[in-house]
């Protein structure tokens, strides 16, 4: 029975269809938002590396197919392949994470020591902002370090624009824009509108002619600069002077459009940028804001002027008080900021009610309330059930091996769930680290320590450490475990990944040998037994050693399960099951007495749990079920 | 009209398709809407919620506060409970019939006494989602669209223009989730006028 708004409503809605309105709008993600906007300022190629929140916005871009876009093998050949590409004078983005912006670290600093030929943005993502697993690192610093400019949306429809105006920003001063995302301005979803914008505040770009292409990093051109320069000399086409374009760039900002004031009529103003523009406005409408879409340089003018018409001024920004400093550096002392907010190591976590909370606090002088602690118990990420991971790490754990884990899907394995690895580092720094621990013990290696990493994590930077080793004569022990995708991110590919199209594949275990390892073995590692005793022989041996266990990630790949476990009354209730980490076996308390069972809606049949009950206990139904 | 909606459930129920369904035909209606996919390590088996912000006039944080939401929608009974202290006083918390034991207890790591009871009280409604698909012939995937159609139902949406905007996205929606968002859809106003809930 629908009510009577309800037929209005669909009287209205036949109307609307009948006139045919067209729309000029489009409901997406900020992250496909970038993509879009990327597109719509025309840009010849995009590469990234996978690492979320942004994942999606070269997803979008590949799947597009209007644009060439490539996943690259890691952030620092993606950042130098977009840079390439605007040196030659065309438009370029990079995508990545705020981890993986430090991996491109080196190219992005000394890149603001040249002059590109075309627009180049960088997006990168921040991982704040979210309920949990933060990493605290915020991106706004390399920015700050090398001169370039950061630009920070807050709304889908900003992300769109935003990352219009970095091209342009980019052209006009030939330097890389980074636009920062953070973890929930890449994931909100709203509509946006496709509007003509008027950029002529940014000027245009003076590009260099083919034949006097030059592009120098920062150092080359200080030398240059500061040990040969004299007026009319040849090296004059050197003289990039990135000083003078930063004050040009300082100046620029006071005019951008992008940095908003919306008049209040209270005596609190807020200076703020991003997300948590539209977290004060929720609960202060009222109040002025000075909203800051480009946080650095930093407009001194526009923010002097702001300051002076408000008693008090609060700056919210996450994490690092970026801004703050900045501002309290013009000697102004009406500014609050992580006087109520904290900042790093101890700073809060943003909501609208906790802004809301402090700010009114601080105005009323109300005591501040304490963070309530959780009531209902987190839930651990664990892998999924049937990972091939599961296998190699329960292996490792009966031996008593030290382990040394990669991140991503291997790094769970550190966790008390499953409380197999020893050390989890970064990218790529198993091989790496196995070494060190090979050096530190000299001739007695008492210690047996394996590295466990994934295929994605080979071919970003793994190859390198397992390439020192051998160089240097150190026979590690290796264990790669080959999925055919980076499976942490959603199964995005990498140079050994077999795909139906044309992508020609390198193999691992080729690679391995080419480089000089000793030994180099492949194994299904589904086949407990001979598994166990190839990793038994092979950390015997005095050879350095690759193990690549190979299976595809059943999530990505398995659409029929071949079955499901089930534990049958010969169980003695040791709990072994249970301690490898698969997340499908689970127990329940029954007369005080612990029962396990094994969740036939998670299980996928891959038997791990049957070769390790010691009373062969769990039996296996074959039953073809989809999904 | 002001409509905060909170989905929730753990990673592999599909959460976020069901909250982008409920963006998507919000956006279709010409309502202002927000959608904030709040999750942590997107694992099978993580926690996973996405907040809905819909409404006539402007929205500006994508973020409900807590004590603001008018409808939870929960697959799940633990995470029903940890974002109970976003509803409103008289909000609607849909729950489905269903509980995974979050695996810090499993692994006693977490020592708190934490169970899956729900609030007693009248706007407390336990659906048993599984059954109800298994009755009507739909796979245990459609979860997540039966309670999107549930939504839909009490947003007040007609079901012709409901399923006019289905039927303009068929590329996302296929024949099943079709068909379970009807079937929550109809279970949730036949509910209502039985006065179940």
């Amino acid at each position: 029975m629908p009510i009577n708004g309800q037929r209005v409503r669909e009287a209205q809605y036949v109307k609307r269809r009948k006139r045919g309105i067209q729309m000029e709008t489009f409901f997406c993600s900020g992250n496909e938002a970038i993509g879009r906007g990327a597109i719509k300022a025309g840009i010849k190629i995009a590469c990234g590396y996978p690492g979320a929140p942004i994942t999606p916005a070269l997803e979008y871009l590949i799947n597009s197919q209007v644009v060439d876009a490539q996943w690259s093998v890691n952030e620092k050949v993606a950042f130098d392949t977009a840079l390439g590409v605007s040196i030659c004078g065309q438009r370029s983005l990079a995508v990545m994470k705020t981890l993986g912006l430090n991996v491109a670290a080196d190219a992005l600093t000394q890149s603001a020591g040249g002059f590109l030929n075309g627009g180049m943005v960088v997006a990168v993502a921040d991982d704040t902002g979210r309920d949990e697993g933060d990493d605290d690192q915020d991106s706004r610093f390399y920015g700050v370090m090398s001169g370039i400019p950061v630009l920070e949306p807050g709304s889908c429809q900003e992300a769109y624009d935003f990352t219009r105006w970095g091209f342009e920003i980019s052209e006009a001063f030939g330097i890389p824009v980074l636009i920062r995302m953070n973890s929930v301005t890449t994931r909100i979803k709203e509509s946006v509108t496709d509007s003509t914008i008027d950029f002529s505040v940014a000027g245009t770009m003076q590009k260099q002619s083919a034949g006097e292409l030059f592009f120098g990093q920062k150092t080359i051109l200080n030398i240059i600069r500061f040990g040969f320069i004299e007026k009319n000399s040849r090296l004059r086409k050197y003289d990039i002077d990135f000083r003078e374009r930063f004050q040009k760039l300082k100046s620029f900002s006071e005019n951008l459009p992008l940095n908003e004031v919306i008049p209040g009529n209270g005596r609190i103003g807020f200076i703020t940028s991003g997300i948590l523009y539209q977290y004060c406005r929720e609960y202060f409408p009222d109040a002025g804001y000075l909203k800051l879409g480009m946080i650095h340089p930093l407009p001194e003018k526009l923010i002097s002027e702001f300051i002076q018409g408000y008693e008090h001024v609060f700056v919210v920004e996450e994490i690092y008080p970026i801004i703050e400093n900045a501002i309290k550096a013009l000697k102004f002392t009406n500014i609050i900021g992580r006087e109520i907010f904290c900042s790093a190591p101890q700073h809060l976590h943003m909501t609208p009610e906790l802004i809301y909370e402090r700010v009114d606090g601080y105005i009323n002088k109300k005591p501040v309330k304490h963070e309530e602690t959780p009531e209902i118990p987190v839930r651990l990420p664990q892998n999924c059930p049937g990972c091939p991971h599961l296998f190699t790490y329960e292996i490792l754990k009966r031996m008593g091996v030290s382990v040394v884990s990669g991140i991503g899907c291997c790094g769970l394995s550190a966790l008390p769930i499953m409380n197999a690895s020893n050390v989890v580092q970064s990218m790529g720094s198993p091989p790496s680290i196995i070494q060190g621990f090979y050096k530190a013990q000299g001739k007695e290696q008492n210690l047996q320590a394996v590295a466990v990493f994934g295929d994605g994590e080979f071919w970003h930077s793994g190859i390198l450490g397992i390439l020192d080793a051998v160089y240097n004569g150190n026979k590690i022990k290796v264990v790669i475990l080959e999925n055919n995708v980076i499976g942490m991110t959603g199964g995005q590919s990498h140079p050994s990944t077999v795909t139906k199209g044309e992508k020609p594949r390198l193999s691992i275990k080729n690679m391995c040998k080419a480089i000089g390892v000793e030994s180099v073995n492949e194994i299904d590692p589904y086949n407990y037994r001979s598994y166990t005793n190839l990793l038994k022989r092979e950390l015997a041996s005095d050879k350095s050693s690759v193990i690549i266990a190979k299976r595809k990630c059943p999530r990505i790949y398995q659409k029929v399960k071949p079955g499901f476990c089930y534990i049958t009354s010969n169980c003695v209730r040791c709990g072994k099951c249970m301690l490898s980490g698969c997340a499908a076996v689970s127990k329940k308390s029954e007369n005080g007495a612990a029962n396990y069972f094994i969740n036939p809606q998670l299980c996928v049949g891959c038997r791990l749990c049957q070769n390790i009950c010691p009373k062969k206990a769990i039996a296996f139904r074959g039953v073809r079920l989809h999904g | 009209m002001d409509n905060n909606i909170i989905v929730c459930g753990i990673g592999g129920q599909g959460v976020l398709f069901a909250s982008n369904i409920i963006g998507m035909v919000a956006y279709a209606l010409k309502w202002n809407v927000k959608v904030a996919d709040l999750m942590g390590l997107g694992q099978t088996g993580g926690s996973v919620v996405s907040h809905i912000r819909i409404s006539d006039g402007q929205i500006y944080a994508p973020r409900i506060s807590k004590g603001q939401a008018d409808i939870i929608v929960a697959f799940e009974k633990y995470e029903a409970k940890r974002y109970l202290a976003y509803l409103k006083k008289d909000g609607e918390l849909l729950v489905n019939d269903y509980q995974l034991i979050p695996n810090t207890i499993l692994y006693h790591l977490d020592c708190s006494s934490a169970d899956s009871e729900m609030p007693g009280n009248r706007h407390c409604f336990i659906v048993p989602g599984y059954k109800l698909l298994t009755e009507r012939k739909i796979r245990a995937k459609c979860l997540n669209t039966f309670f999107a159609g549930m939504i839909f139902s009490h947003l007040g949406i007609g079901i012709h223009e409901l399923s006019d905007i289905l039927d303009e996205n068929r590329d996302r929606i296929n024949d099943e989730n079709f068909k379970s968002i009807k079937a929550g859809y109809y279970f949730k106003v036949n509910a209502k006028q039985d006065a179940l809930i």
